[in-house]
């Protein structure tokens, strides 16, 4: 499994509530506490190409302006 | 029960939401030490990648880097990582790392002992030491680049060394020598904390240097006015967040910038008292030297003359109501102005002239040495200000800011280095390019460099006009080619003798980032096989050559060269068993530490960069013993060395006066445009994705994966024109080469009308077969952003 934790910059707070609500359905990701604009993620994909790709979508939400990987972990990844 | 998985899911969610604190405006935390679970282990070191020196938090297990966080503490980066960044620990684990020393045998290699190999190059050196080489690069770390430094001009004596550095920031650094007469930014990273325009030059951040860009727009998304302003030849993703861009026709630069200059000047709105204080006037010199000659106000403003914004309109296709833009900007001394520039003005036939405009752009108006207000070069390499810029990697150079032509500068070295007076050899070795050249040159055709070690860069890929420079010495009997990688590279598949190296945190090291900043990591794993450290490399050579008896490795006591002693014994650098007893970087860079004064870019002792995530030079020792950075050079508010009660002081100034000094520089044509028969102007650069010639970076699955090969950019109306589509795949020729690949319309950058853009970072499609080897006449450095194309569908 990849374990990556993300912040996504929301363009308002109004915005984050709404993001954060539709991801805590999400079963791979993990919100945690707000703060201002900002909803720190934790994600949890098979490998970390998914990892990537979910990044990626959430780039694409309405109402994320930005999103920074700040952690990575692939001790549980097969050799490369 | 808690999981291990558990555990690393908290730990990855303290990281984001300290980090989610800071993005949103919080204060740095307080020191604290990131523990996920017990056995596995964290600590700190600057990431590998580019210049501008993030730092991460690398965490190992099992003799493995296994996870790696973006580190809150560091001021650079704030927790934040770009998307290399947060890849960097899988740069180490790729599956073909080299392992053994090779030494090839016709077609093929064949592994070696290290012994073997270390025989072979002092063999080399020993058979005509003025013909042996060292190539290096702004990503060896300070202690490796000084070894090998010591290593050529205290030992081999013919100062034939010369980095990838020359390559990147070269012009950057005489722009700098030319204008305050000492190298390297005045300002800092803080300033885009403060400035109210930022103005990339040619730059492309929000790919290259993505954590600073983030550090700018986070600002915006507080709130905060931060205008950008892009000045490209072409549409980037920079380009995407700039209030305005600014298209120029390549080579231009030049005329915009003295275009700011005319109209600062006709309309009376630069900063009279400022110029009047603290700045002369400077005009190229015939013959031409880098300190070229005075001239007075009146000789400045008469030259400038011609450069009406109509007349830069006409050569630049910038509106002349933009040249107008960018003076009244510069023009209002309450706007606060950051400019940056990286590659697009250093990689110049005119890098020199136009690095030293845009400096005197900011210093006609004023807009220097306040927060916010500053002309800052940013660096691609983790440590070319570090290791090239201060330790002195090139042809030219001593460490400290000397020079091997200056006796004084000499005699510095002799004594801290011990050597007979003398030693130290007054002329200078080849510059890259001619370095290259000379190897690729028969020796009875006056090529007289016949041995070149590379160590942690790849030339094959990334000198300029390879069929030129690179290629011809393979088919040469008596050139040899020794490479230090850790990966096989375009340069080990043309080597004949492969040294297996250790990577980032599988040895000690320091970096020096773009804004001054030096920065201490320590090894974590082990190096795989029988890979081994670059300075330890360099060293067991010097030592190979001290017990055969060549002079050059002995200090003027008959001792060896690079002899130290712990607790007074002496220490055994050259062998590898005992390499890690004792720091050698620690004894490299105390010995190092010495010359840093003299240009006053004063390093404090290692130790303190243990505790640290970097300390920007110069660093001072205070009463109490502490030690104290700099953040703004030549600022009497911050910087300890300007003279009480000044509140600028240029106190490294080539007419010796504390001022700096505003050039005109003309705009001239460049070597090669666009004609009848090479109608397009080539481009070529980085991506987002890869860092330079991808060796770490394509082996890292996500970045392989979301950017696997090289492409051309065409404008749309071009394709169309020639009947082109998106992926189809056409030849692009230069005069000095052709290379087939696909077409990407409007795809990361676009570039106008007329023009091609190639990244460079794809071994199996070399865009450096295309480029010219045109340089700057003062920084030697070649122009890879602009020749004649065309393209052949």
């Amino acid at each position: 499994m990849a374990i990556s934790a993300l912040v996504l910059l929301c363009d308002t707070q109004q915005s984050r509530h709404r993001i954060a609500t539709r991801l805590a359905n999400d079963e791979r990701i993990t919100v945690g506490p707000p703060n201002g604009a900002c909803l720190p993620l934790v994600t949890e994909t098979r490998t970390l190409l998914e990892s990537r790709d979910l990044a990626k979508d959430l780039e694409q939400l309405p109402g994320v302006l930005r999103v920074d990987l700040v952690f990575a972990n692939f001790e549980e990844l097969p050799p490369i | 029960m808690t999981t291990r998985r558990d555990f690393i899911k908290q730990a990855a969610m303290v990281a984001a939401t300290l980090a989610s604190s800071q993005v949103a405006g919080g204060r740095p935390n307080p020191p604290r030490k990131l523990r996920v679970v017990d056995g596995i282990t964290w600590d700190k070191a600057p990431c590998r990648f580019c210049g501008t020196g993030c730092h991460v938090q690398v965490g190992t297990k099992g003799g493995k880097v296994v996870a790696i966080a973006g580190d809150e503490q560091a001021a650079v980066n704030r927790g934040l990582l770009c998307v290399k960044g947060y890849h960097v620990g899988l740069a180490l684990y790729g599956e073909d790392r080299l392992t053994k020393p090779l030494l090839r045998d016709g077609d093929e290699f064949k592994e070696i002992s290290w012994e073997r190999a270390l025989e072979i190059i002092a063999d080399r050196i020993e058979m005509k030491p003025e013909g042996f080489a060292f190539y290096g690069s702004g990503q060896w770390t300070i202690p490796e680049g000084y070894a090998a430094q010591k290593f050529i001009k205290a030992g081999i004596g013919n100062n034939q060394i010369d980095p990838n550095a020359r390559l990147c920031m070269a012009s950057a650094v005489t722009g700098f020598l030319s204008t305050y007469g000492v190298d390297e930014p005045a300002g800092c990273y803080d300033d885009l904390d403060a400035c109210d325009v930022c103005i990339t030059w040619g730059n492309n951040p929000a790919e290259m240097h993505p954590v600073l860009f983030s550090r700018l727009m986070d600002r915006r998304s507080r709130g905060e006015k931060v205008t950008l302003i892009d000045i490209g030849t072409r549409r980037t993703r920079t380009t995407e967040f700039a209030d305005r861009y600014l298209e120029f026709v390549p080579h231009t630069d030049l005329a915009i910038a003295n275009g700011i200059l005319h109209l600062l000047v006709k309309r009376g709105s630069y900063d009279s008292k400022f110029v009047k204080e603290h700045c002369n006037f400077r005009a190229d010199s015939d013959p031409p030297k880098l300190e070229g000659k005075p001239i007075s106000f009146e000789e400045f403003k008469r030259r400038l003359e011609p450069y009406t914004p109509q007349h830069v309109s006409e050569l630049s296709k910038v509106p002349a109501r933009d040249i107008e833009y960018l003076a009244d900007l510069f023009g209002n001394p309450k706007t606060k102005i950051v400019s940056l520039w990286c590659m697009g003005m250093n990689q110049h036939t005119r890098g020199t002239a136009i690095n030293s405009l845009v400096h005197a752009v900011h210093l006609l108006s004023g807009h220097f040495g306040t927060p916010g207000n500053a002309p800052t070069s940013l660096t691609g390499q983790p440590s070319a200000c570090g290791t090239v810029r201060e330790v002195g990697t090139l042809a030219h150079a001593l460490p400290g800011g000397r020079v091997v032509a200056k006796p004084e500068h000499r005699r510095d070295a002799e004594k801290f280095w011990n050597l007979p007076s003398g030693r130290v050899n007054d002329k200078p070795g080849y510059h890259t390019v001619l370095m290259w050249e000379k190897f690729s040159t028969p020796t009875d055709q006056g090529g007289d460099i016949h041995t070149i070690w590379v160590q942690v860069t790849n030339p094959a890929q990334t000198m300029p006009n390879l069929h030129k420079l690179v290629h011809p010495s393979r088919k040469l009997d008596d050139k040899f080619l020794i490479v230090s990688d850790v990966y096989p590279t375009a340069t080990t598949r043309l080597a004949n003798l492969i040294l297996p190296s250790a990577l980032w945190v599988e040895k000690n090291g320091v970096f020096g980032n773009s804004e001054r900043r030096t920065q201490q990591w320590f090894k974590m794993v082990e190096p795989p096989g029988q890979a081994r450290d670059d300075c330890w490399q360099t060293l067991a050579v010097a030592r190979k050559l001290f017990d055969r008896g060549f002079a050059g490795m002995k200090d003027k006591d008959g001792r060896f060269l690079f002899h130290f002693e712990v607790e007074g014994k002496p220490v055994e650098v050259w062998n590898w068993s005992k390499y890690y007893d004792v720091n050698v970087d620690e004894l490299l860079f105390e010995e190092y530490r010495q010359f840093t004064r003299k240009k006053h870019k004063d390093l404090a002792p290692y130790q303190e960069y243990v505790r640290a995530r970097g300390l920007r030079w110069p660093v001072v020792q205070q009463a109490d013993g502490s030690w104290r950075e700099t953040r703004f050079r030549f600022a009497g508010f911050d910087d300890p060395y300007v003279k009480k009660g000044k509140a600028i002081d240029f106190y490294h100034s080539t007419t010796s006066d504390g001022k700096a000094q505003i050039w005109f520089r003309p705009y001239e044509p460049p070597p090669e445009e666009p004609d009848k028969a090479y109608p397009f102007w080539l481009c070529t650069g980085r991506v987002l994705e890869h860092w330079h010639t991808g060796t770490m970076t394509m082996r890292i699955p996500p970045l392989r994966n979301a950017m696997p090969g090289a492409y051309v950019e065409m404008n749309r109306s071009d394709a169309q024109r020639l009947g082109i589509s998106n992926g189809q795949r056409i030849s692009v020729e230069t005069r000095r080469g052709k290379l087939e690949l696909p077409v990407w319309l409007d795809g990361r950058g676009s570039p106008p009308p007329g023009s091609l853009f190639i990244p460079f970072f794809d071994e199996t499609l070399l865009a450096n077969v295309l480029t010219l080897e045109a340089y700057d006449p003062f920084s030697k450095q070649p122009d890879y952003k602009k020749c004649a194309a065309r393209v052949v569908a």
